[in-house]
């Protein structure tokens, strides 16, 4: 039977199918509507959430450079050295310990840490060390490869670390900064500039999660951190900063030192230095042995985990202090050019006037000693600057007044900030003008009332030989960006005009005079124009207040050179030596001449000697062996030396000498020839006498008559500097002729 | 219909009076007058091969497509790999840099200097000051001529010097 498909049959098909498709289209329909539009917002995320996957793309920070472009911080890359205890469970359990025991030994990290880490199979990522050098990289990979073992089991990942080559140098300048960017120096206080911003790439990815490349994502470039070129200059930090160093040591500093080199008229920072520093590589390690053995004690005598903790937070914080421009400190006679800039700029007094100085001077029945008991008699005002005369300058004070004194040390940048670019600056300490009496005024005059940092001092000294201009000080030169291109520059910044260029320019006279008189102080350098003004100040506050067991010292020195035409302002600030010696001049002044000596030809400061200086010149002694005695006085005599012979000249030659050929010695002094054969045992011999405590020429006397020569070390020369070692103890026998050295130094407020 | 004309005695023709059938064939469509171009045999036998060809070439363009998305790809991935393999060598040379710049420190280069070379610094005997009276300076000497040609020639030499050549 042949079936047809009747109409009824087809007209209910179709309904059914359009039924169908109108319920699918409509079922459809409400589902897209309430993804695209009832849910559109929770679909997209989760879309999104899916789809899209972004990394950041770290920026990097900044480069530190020094004015000569040399590196002093950047950021490198480090690896942090990963386990995964879940693939090495997966792939080789069986050489678990054998692991975690090579791991140990090239990681330097405990064997029983590192193998219970790997019990933990559901992890597949333990950090095992974190900031390793390539060096250990290339060992782990080493290990890996000659053991056969899985990359997956160990592996290396890229971190990013802060690096300060130079370790200490320029520590208390440079800083450094926390996870939190949190810190001190410029790292803290240019971080805005230094760390960029970081990048960004958004990416679609596929079904299993990897991204798509290319057309399917956006990358949003990171903006490298820009770079800081500073006006510090590597070379002058360093001599500066191992200077105080041996000064720390040598005179076993309580507190500290600091010390800043400046140029007088821009007021470009090149050299700031504390010491003893710390290393911004590893800041946590306490530096000064003093706070070392402080926390030592405290462990020793059971002191409880908080207390220790307490106690090394506040050596961290003063470790990392930039005490030239965050501490305080009594500046003494340094400021004593100040008062006597002040006066001259008021003509209250002038270079003719003459102040009487009995060793004691009674203001409003408050006595005030000067530092020599005796009393300096009469002084010109040169001469009170030169002996640093209390009394001198106490009337000076009185002289100007409290209102014209407040003013010029308004004037002179006392009572502000320098606004220097470093962060943490203090403020001063004074007396104000309403509650200045005469006590008051008269303390102040000589430095020992007020309290200011040693930044604003040497800001203030630059105006004193300058020209009378204020300059704001600055330790960045110039921002650059990634690429070179200079994005800021700093640019001189005179702050006004304190004293006129006639009242500077005798100021600079009076400095030079103080540094030359006597024959030379403990900074002056034979061929260069060095001015300068040493200061002790005491600390009655601590001592009054208890915080100290007995009086303490702050020691200083502030130089200036060339004085003629001022280049650069130096200031070292010894804080509390517990050597014996006191003295800024005796302290301080011989850091100063230590780094010019080092470091002045660097600067591009030559020396111009006079004709006497270049004839008391050392000279090196020649090798005369085996020349007849006229060829040998002649070599000598050119060399600026004087011959003595022992032994027949007849037809002999020299067959030894004393000093021996190298010798420094000064020109003038005499070399022992034996002539012919004459055996060592034969060779005259001298007791050195002790000649400590003798100036030059008494020293130089006693040794001569002892038959031995002399050499001068220490800068001073004049007839304040008194000997204070010998480099042959006294009673020694040594060979006639011997060099004996000896140093000087002038141990009073006047070098 | 009859014609008018057509007086013949004809019984009554029936069929003139069926007007379904003209109507019928009013209402036929009129046969449209179609050009129709031979085809030869050739041409006919050739449409499949242009439909071949048309489908290799699509298929060629599509296939050359998608290598060159994936040459593309590859060639990116290669790119990226080498500029982070490049990104991973110069971590590793600033590091290095790095390492070397502590190395060669100030501080590390004064005390090998002074404990492992035995050097020391210089000091002011081993320098000696030469004092130059006279500044370094160099004099042209005048030149004497007296032949009139010899200065023309000169004063010529002199603008063609000036001008460059």
């Amino acid at each position: 039977m042949n079936v047809k498909t009747t109409r009824s049959m087809r007209i209910r098909i179709i309904v059914v199918i359009v039924a169908l498709c109108v319920f699918l289209t409509g079922y459809v329909s409400i589902t897209l509507f309430n993804a695209a539009v009832v849910n559109s917002k929770e679909m997209s995320a989760m879309a999104n959430d899916q789809q899209q996957s972004s990394f950041t793309i770290k920026a990097k920070r900044g480069t530190i450079y020094d004015r000569n472009n040399k590196v002093l911080a950047q950021s490198t890359t480090v690896w942090d050295i990963i386990i995964s205890p879940g693939d090495i469970e997966e792939y080789e359990p069986q050489n678990r310990e054998f692991i975690c025991k090579g791991l140990s030994n090239i990681l330097d990290v405990k064997y029983e840490t590192l193998l219970k880490a790997c019990e933990d199979t559901e992890s597949r990522y333990y950090v095992a060390k974190k900031r390793v050098d390539r060096d250990t990289v290339e060992k782990i990979n080493k290990f890996i490869l000659k053991n056969d073992l899985k990359s997956v089991s160990v592996y290396s990942v890229e971190n990013s670390e802060r690096s300060y080559p130079n370790g200490t140098l320029a520590a208390s300048v440079l800083g450094f900064i926390n996870e939190n960017e949190e810190g001190y120096g410029l790292e803290a206080y240019y971080n805005s500039y230094l760390k960029g911003v970081d990048g960004r790439v958004v990416s679609t990815t596929d079904a299993d999660g990897d991204a798509m490349p290319y057309d399917y994502s956006s990358r949003f470039a990171a903006k490298d951190g820009n770079s800081l070129v500073l006006t510090i200059d590597e070379t002058l930090q360093y001599y500066l900063e191992k200077n105080l160093e041996i000064t720390v040591s040598q005179h076993k500093l309580a507190n500290r030192s600091t010390g800043i080199i400046m140029n007088a008229k821009t007021g470009a920072i090149v050299a700031m230095a504390t010491a003893p520093g710390f290393d911004p590589n590893d800041p946590s390690y306490v530096y000064f042995e003093n706070d070392r053995l402080t926390l030592a004690q405290m462990s020793a005598d059971k002191k409880t985990e908080e207390e220790i903790l307490k106690a090394k937070q506040d050596i961290w914080g003063k470790q990392w202090q930039n005490k030239a421009v965050s501490e305080l400190y009594i500046p003494g006679s340094v400021f004593k050019m100040f008062t006597c800039a002040s006066a001259l700029e008021e003509e209250v007094v002038s270079l003719d006037s003459t102040f009487e100085c009995s060793g004691i001077a009674d203001v409003a029945g408050t006595k005030i000693r000067c530092w020599n008991i005796g009393g300096h008699g009469v002084s010109t005002l040169t001469e009170a600057m030169i002996r640093s005369c209390n009394p001198a300058f106490i009337k000076i004070g009185q002289l100007l007044g409290a209102e014209k004194f407040s003013r010029y040390f308004e004037a002179f940048g006392f009572t502000e900030k320098t606004g220097i670019d470093l962060p943490g600056e203090a403020d001063s300490l004074y007396v104000k003008e309403s509650d200045m009496g005469i006590v008051e005024l008269s303390s102040s005059a000589f430095g020992q009332t007020t309290k200011v940092t040693p930044i604003q001092m040497v800001t203030a000294a630059a105006a004193v030989v300058n020209g009378g201009k204020l300059v704001t000080p600055y330790v960045v030169d110039k921002i650059i960006d990634s690429e070179g291109n200079v994005v800021k520059s700093a640019q001189t910044v005179v702050k006004r005009q304190v004293i006129s260029e006639e009242t500077s320019a005798t100021m600079r006279q009076i400095l030079e005079d103080v540094v030359t008189a006597n024959g030379g102080g403990n900074a002056y350098m034979s061929g260069y124009r060095i001015g300068g003004k040493s200061g002790t100040s005491e600390k009655i506050d601590d001592y009054n207040s208890g915080k100290t067991p007995e009086l303490r010292y702050v020691a200083t020195f502030c130089a200036i050179v060339p004085i003629d035409d001022p280049e650069y302002v130096m200031l070292v600030v010894c804080d509390e030596p517990t050597s014996g010696y006191i003295y800024g001049s005796a302290i301080a002044a011989p850091v100063v001449s230590a780094v010019f000596k080092e470091g002045l030809e660097y600067m591009g400061i030559y020396p111009q000697y006079t004709a006497d200086e270049l004839a008391q010149q050392d000279v090196t002694v020649p090798w005369v062996g085996g020349y007849n005695s006229i060829r040998a006085e002649a070599q000598l005599t050119a060399a600026g030396l004087k011959a003595e012979y022992i032994g027949s000249t007849d037809g002999t030659e020299v067959t030894g000498q004393v000093p021996s050929a190298g010798t420094v010695m000064p020109s003038g002094s005499t070399v022992m020839l034996y002539m012919g054969d004459i055996p060592l045992s034969d060779y005259r011999m001298s007791t050195v006498p002790s000649v400590i405590g003798m100036t030059v020429e008494e020293a130089n006397k006693t040794l001569s008559d002892a038959g031995l020569n002399i050499s001068i070390s220490g800068a001073a020369t004049g007839s304040e500097a008194k000997a204070v070692s010998q480099s042959v103890n006294s009673g020694l026998s040594v060979y006639r002729g011997t060099v004996i050295e000896v140093n000087f130094l002038v141990n009073n407020e006047t070098g | 219909m009859a014609t008018p004309h057509n007086r013949t005695s004809a019984a009554y023709d029936l069929s003139l009076f069926d007007t379904s059938a003209k109507r019928k064939e009013q209402q036929a469509p009129e046969k449209k007058t179609e050009l129709r171009v031979a085809t030869s045999s050739v041409a006919k036998a050739g449409k499949p091969v242009a439909l071949v060809v048309i489908a290799a070439v699509t298929l060629a363009v599509f296939i050359m497509f998608l290598y060159s998305k994936a040459t593309l790809s590859e060639v990116n991935l290669r790119i990226s790999n080498e500029t982070q393999t490049l990104q991973s060598v110069q971590n590793i040379n600033t590091a290095l840099n790095n390492q070397l710049s502590g190395s060669v420190s100030l501080d590390n280069v004064e005390q090998y200097a002074v404990n492992e070379l035995g050097m020391q610094k210089i000091n002011a005997s081993q320098e000696r000051y030469v004092e130059m009276n006279t500044g370094t300076m160099t004099e042209t000497a005048e030149k004497n001529s007296d032949n009139i040609f010899v200065d023309i020639q000169d004063w010529f030499n002199g603008i063609l010097e000036y001008l460059g050549f």
